[in-house]
């Protein structure tokens, strides 16, 4: 089960930029510059907006300056949006791939990239697949969910001509169309999710190609694990609210959407609800539960190549608690009481060695 | 970011579509430009909205039902409530208690489903059978392909819990 795109026909030669914000990266940021520099098809533009780092980060991208281009806000603009536009104004490529300053790109992600735009002059953007960096059990649980979010959800969306969100770490627009009809809001805390709805609004082309890997580094701590999961619930919710008018304008939008939302509402109130009603229910589903997680992390583990990923059901049954309680706080918070959380979550990195 | 909290229903019926789509495969039709949605379609995406909405309370209802229907229930009274409530409703008691005491089980061997539509896959695939292809209208499905996946997918997983569950009274 493979979404690849192939193009045989000779296309005239896309000049693609990469655009990469960062503040405070300097643990990662090296390690991010050599994979993008060392791709199949080499990028024709870097772009680097450093949100005026406090740490070592413009030294770091200072030493690069011969390959990339290093631009600087004038002052700290305290999200990762801001920053994007604030880079969009230099680039000049047909094609503008985002990711973040704490992500690899795998050696074909520009290749892959290029061939996907090459294929059908229609797709105005290119999901890729994201990979969570090992660190501990809570990355490894985070690669499971990536793991099935992005090979059984996202394929379907990719058959159903409905991508519901373009990764921030591994994402491409064609640039024109992209200045044209995105506007940089900064009223949600999920920007990739605006923009993904924006492009749905004005019915452009979505593809997803598992070929266009990146590698990022997810929290490896349980705060920030829940940090991480309030701003993407909660910017979940934020971009429904913003964006609502234009669910029931496609069958399938309506469809992904609705059984997305209320999978999510429903089943989370229902875990946190059955074991107050009924324990032994409780540790009965559970039981089944993790028999059906452990058939899926088997999968995982084979498709991932990551044996590790077997002994993500044990955690990970902790974890949809913690997962159905924030969904349900974030939809209190954002859709009931409206109290919208627009503060980037900026979690603890990690050291990435040179590869 | 993950769509949803957990594994759930809706990767059972994400696996569906994309077993759909390897016995059928929908071909994107020519893409039109941008034009706000008709009243028809509000109309019609509304009714998804709607349908799904019921898929899923109606499998949430069940599990509620099995935690308050079962001798290790906590609260006797909202048991005797719901089976009133599905005796007035005229919802067969006996399915639905037997049912949903032991559904929660069923929805475990519904996940076989998919692996139901691997057969015509294989089968096609042996014997060189190319796939007919469903051209899409612009930007997603026309009213009527939509209609013939939905109740594809909402009647194969009806059905399938149906048919455990029948298995499961009979014995």
């Amino acid at each position: 089960m493979t979404v690849a795109i192939s193009s045989t026909q000779p296309q005239p030669k896309l000049k693609i930029s990469l655009l990469v914000p960062c503040y405070n990266e300097e643990k990662s940021i090296e390690a991010s510059i050599h994979s993008c520099l060392n791709q199949t098809r080499a990028f024709d533009q870097l772009v680097y907006v450093d949100d005026s780092s406090k740490d070592k980060t413009p030294q770091i991208l200072a030493r690069y300056a011969d390959r990339i281009e290093h631009v600087t806000t004038p002052k700290n603009t305290g999200n990762k949006s801001s920053a994007q536009e604030y880079g969009l104004a230099f680039v000049t490529g047909d094609i503008m791939v985002t990711t973040d300053g704490d992500t690899l790109l795998d050696p074909h992600f520009a290749e892959e990239i290029e061939k996907s735009f090459n294929a059908n002059s229609d797709i105005v953007a290119v999901a890729g697949y994201v990979r969570s960096l090992s660190y501990n059990w809570l990355t490894l649980c985070r690669a499971f969910e990536y793991a099935i979010g992005q090979n059984i959800h996202k394929v379907a969306q990719h058959y159903m001509d409905y991508i519901y969100v373009m990764p921030g770490a591994a994402s491409a627009f064609r640039t024109n169309i992209f200045k044209n009809n995105i506007t940089f809001d900064h009223d949600t805390i999920t920007e990739d999710l605006d923009f993904t709805y924006k492009l749905h609004r004005k019915k452009f082309k979505i593809v997803y190609n598992q070929r266009a890997i990146s590698w990022t580094q997810d929290p490896a701590t349980l705060p920030g694990y829940i940090n991480q999961m309030r701003r993407w619930f909660g910017g979940g919710w934020q971009n429904l609210l913003k964006h609502y008018s234009i669910i029931p304008t496609t069958p399938m939008r309506a469809f992904e959407l609705s059984l997305m939302y209320a999978e999510g509402l429903i089943f989370s109130t229902l875990l946190l609800l059955i074991p107050i009603l009924n324990w032994w229910l409780a540790c009965t589903v559970l039981l089944s539960y993790f028999c059906v997680a452990f058939l899926f992390a088997a999968w995982a583990a084979w498709k991932e190549r990551r044996p590790g990923l077997l002994i993500v059901p044990i955690p990970y049954m902790l974890l949809i608690y913690i997962n159905a309680y924030i969904y349900l706080e974030q939809f209190v918070k954002e859709i009931i009481l409206r109290r919208k959380n627009l503060i980037w979550f900026k979690p603890d990195r990690i050291h990435i060695p040179l590869q | 970011m993950p769509t949803t909290p957990f594994i759930g229903l809706s990767v059972l019926i994400h696996l569906i579509i994309i077993g759909f789509h390897k016995i059928v495969r929908f071909k994107e039709g020519p893409r039109t430009p941008y034009k706000p949605a008709s009243i028809l379609q509000l109309a019609f995406g509304y009714f998804i909205i709607f349908s799904t909405f019921s898929v899923i309370l109606t499998s949430g209802f069940w599990l509620l039902s099995a935690s308050v229907q079962e001798e290790h229930s906590t609260i006797y009274a909202v048991e005797r409530a719901t089976t009133l409530a599905m005796h007035e409703l005229h919802f067969s008691t006996t399915v639905a208690s037997a049912g949903a005491a032991r559904g929660y089980g069923a929805l475990g061997i519904m996940m076989l489903v998919p692996l139901m539509l691997a057969i015509p896959v294989y089968l096609m695939r042996r014997h060189k059978i190319s796939r007919p292809s469903v051209t899409l209208s612009q930007g997603g499905y026309s009213a009527v392909q939509v209609s013939l996946l939905m109740s594809g997918i909402i009647s194969v997983v009806i059905s399938a819990g149906y048919i455990v569950l029948y298995l499961l009274l009979v014995k």
